[in-house]
């Protein structure tokens, strides 16, 4: 499959991660539309890496999927005890927060926070590289017909 | 609260006013052109830069309005705030590309870079521009809203009176320098956040002793009897739970595409130095998270135990800053002011961007560069009184409205800017059917829900799902079937490359 199809079909696939998403949580499963969220953000992080025909599936691996993972195991943890601890005192607590609280603060907000922050800087180059940057700027201010012709072989 | 305390209160949040005023004054020579005053001027760096949004994104919903449903309804706004790592993975997929289409044309508006995208479609232009209004004007009443707040606390001024006077000013300064003294404020502004925030994160340790003896008092009697919830502890809080999944969708696929951080990207000297902007914008963005979380949580500890008194949820900042004491009030209530005004000066520029530039250029009207000025000015004039106007007739809290706005603002946004720049096979014609869908979603969803406000319908959206998902979910949908059926654009080399990048 070329990439402009693949291109296609992951976009597809994100139109149906929307519906299913949104139909869930008005189905009244908002905890598993959640999930379908992380499903969809994955589409887009693997559509962001495109660059000539071709997804850097590493650069989807670190830092946004382990990122999803993070916010995955939040949203079980947190359910988890906020369920097992409905109506009643929690019988322990983690820095003072509700155990299921406390899966939000730590799994889905400052560890990933500052994965996504400083790893984002970690691949930076990966992501786009000084000279991807300088040969797009001579090429997009120097266009003329005949690099156009080039840049399509 | 003695009159001199608030004299003194009064005083500092007006510096904030006049020290945004002065660095107006002195942006103002570096609008060299009509392009750099509506915004593009490609010459900021990562901290500037990164700081403005924070404060742009932040804004008085942040500031006033999650402290007011972290006290009255628990952790469920709170997935909103730290949902953070969701701005890192807007600039990773969407980032170079908006920036590299900065560097195809003149490029000042989001108006601007639909036309490189869909070769200068009208229809999408139009719809853009109607929409990004009314996202503006929902936007701008939750920044009049806590402003209203924040001297009805002092002084109980007229709330009118208030919101027109902030106003004046505001929209003063704006069009002195428009977005480079923009940005500029709000980078200062956003300081004026980070700084507040730290100091009440610490003033929350001293007064509570921290985390536990708030849930300790909110699960005792003292709780209870003040009215609190426990549940409201727990990751999910005591609201419905689809306000959570709401509240967690919303920013993480709504912050990638928000005019706030779009037209920020576009501003940026260097897009390899997106990465360092994303460590600023979520570090001070975590700072923020922090203040709001131990504003509402201090709130709670408060009332529990019967040493303060809170009437109304926007109240909750400025009563837990009455009671920590003058320190704690100098620091808050101007960071309170610089919120909004960060906030109301960016949507001001850029409803005066679609009146003067996207809106005429949508209908085939084109205005000479100093008529664009003129005609901006009297656009943020007149959004100003429709955010006045909204604000009173919605009756909404700070975070409601807040909520309403960025839903709508990313329901205009996303199909252009996210489905477009990261698939070739969006079409002029599909994302015009997509914004269409949108905008005629957003009015029905605006419109039901002042029905139900004024007690003239009784409609419950499925599952309790707010309004605006739907509609984000049907601009998206629609804009993705429309496509598929319809014969692919021919694209602009360049834009090509800026979207292979």
């Amino acid at each position: 499959m070329n990439k402009g199809k693949t291109e296609t079909l992951l976009m597809s696939i994100s139109g149906l991660l929307w519906l299913a998403m949104v139909g869930l949580a008005g189905a009244g499963h908002w905890l598993a539309g959640l999930y379908a969220l992380l499903g969809l953000l994955l589409v887009y992080g693997v559509l962001g890496t495109s660059h000539k025909g071709r997804f850097d599936l590493r650069l989807v691996a670190f830092p946004s999927l382990v990122w999803l993972v993070m916010w995955a195991a939040a949203f079980w943890l947190g359910n988890h005890f906020a369920e097992l601890y409905a109506g009643r005192e929690p019988a322990f607590t983690i820095f003072g927060f509700h155990p299921s609280f406390a899966a939000i603060v730590v799994l889905f907000w400052i560890v990933p926070t500052l994965l996504m922050g400083f790893g984002f800087e970690a691949v930076k180059d990966r992501w786009l590289s000084q000279e991807r940057w300088d040969e797009f700027l001579r090429r997009v201010h120097g266009t003329d017909e005949g690099e156009d012709r080039e840049g399509r072989e | 609260m003695s009159e001199w305390a608030k004299y003194l209160i009064l005083a500092s949040s007006f510096s904030v006013l006049a020290i945004s005023f002065g660095i107006g004054l002195w942006a103002k020579k570096k609008v060299t052109s009509p392009e750099a005053f509506f915004g593009g001027a490609k010459i900021f760096g990562p901290l500037t830069v990164g700081l403005a949004t924070m404060a742009a994104v932040g804004s008085a919903f942040a500031v006033v309005g999650v402290p007011g449903l972290v006290y009255s309804t628990g952790n469920t706004i709170l997935l909103f705030m730290f949902a953070a790592p969701g701005f890192v993975f807007g600039y990773l997929v969407i980032g170079k590309k908006v920036r590299a289409m900065a560097e195809i044309g003149t490029v000042a508006s989001l108006g601007d870079l639909s036309d490189l995208r869909f070769n200068g479609h009208r229809g999408i232009k139009l719809i853009l521009s109607l929409m990004l209004f009314i996202g503006c004007a929902m936007y701008l009443s939750a920044q009049v809203e806590a402003c209203a707040k924040l001297f009805e606390n002092l002084f109980e001024w007229n709330k009118l009176v208030i919101s027109v006077v902030i106003f004046a000013i505001l929209i003063a300064y704006t069009v002195l320098s428009g977005e480079i003294g923009g940005i500029l404020t709000q980078a200062f502004q956003g300081f004026v956040i980070v700084l507040a925030g730290l100091i009440f994160a610490i003033a929350f340790f001293v007064v509570t002793g921290g985390f536990g003896p708030v849930l300790e008092a909110i699960s005792g009697p003292q709780g209870a009897a003040a009215g609190l919830d426990p549940s409201a502890m727990t990751a999910w809080g005591s609201l419905p739970g689809a306000y959570s999944f709401a509240w967690v969708m919303l920013p993480t696929l709504g912050i990638m595409c928000q005019p706030q951080v779009l037209t920020r990207v576009m501003m940026l000297r260097d897009p390899r130095e997106l990465p360092k902007l994303s460590i600023y914008a979520v570090s001070t963005n975590m700072i923020t998270g922090m203040m709001v979380m131990a504003i509402g949580y201090c709130a709670i500890y408060l009332v529990a135990n019967g040493l303060v008194e809170i009437d109304h949820p926007d109240k909750a900042v400025f009563k837990v800053a009455d009671y920590l004491g003058l320190v704690a009030q100098l620091f808050v209530y101007p960071a309170v002011l610089a919120a909004a005004l960060s906030t109301s000066s960016l949507f001001l520029s850029l409803a005066g961007n679609i009146v003067s530039r996207d809106l005429p250029g949508s209908l085939g009207v084109t205005f000479s560069a100093a008529r664009q000025v003129t005609v901006s000015r009297i656009a943020m004039s007149v959004m100003g009184v429709a955010a006045i106007g909204f604000a009173s007739v919605s009756g909404d809290m700070v975070a409601i409205l807040g909520t309403y706005g960025f839903g709508t603002l990313a329901a205009a946004t996303f199909p252009i800017f996210i489905v477009g720049l990261l698939w070739k096979g969006a079409t002029g014609r599909g994302v015009m059917t997509g914004m269409l869908a949108a905008l005629l979603a957003t009015v029905g969803g605006v419109t039901i829900e002042l029905l139900n406000r004024f007690g003239l319908a009784d409609f419950a959206w499925p599952g309790g799902v707010p309004w605006y998902v739907f509609v984000m979910a049907a601009a998206v949908v629609v804009t993705i079937a429309a496509s598929l059926l319809t014969t692919a654009d021919t694209l602009d080399r360049r834009v090509e490359m800026a979207m292979e990048l």
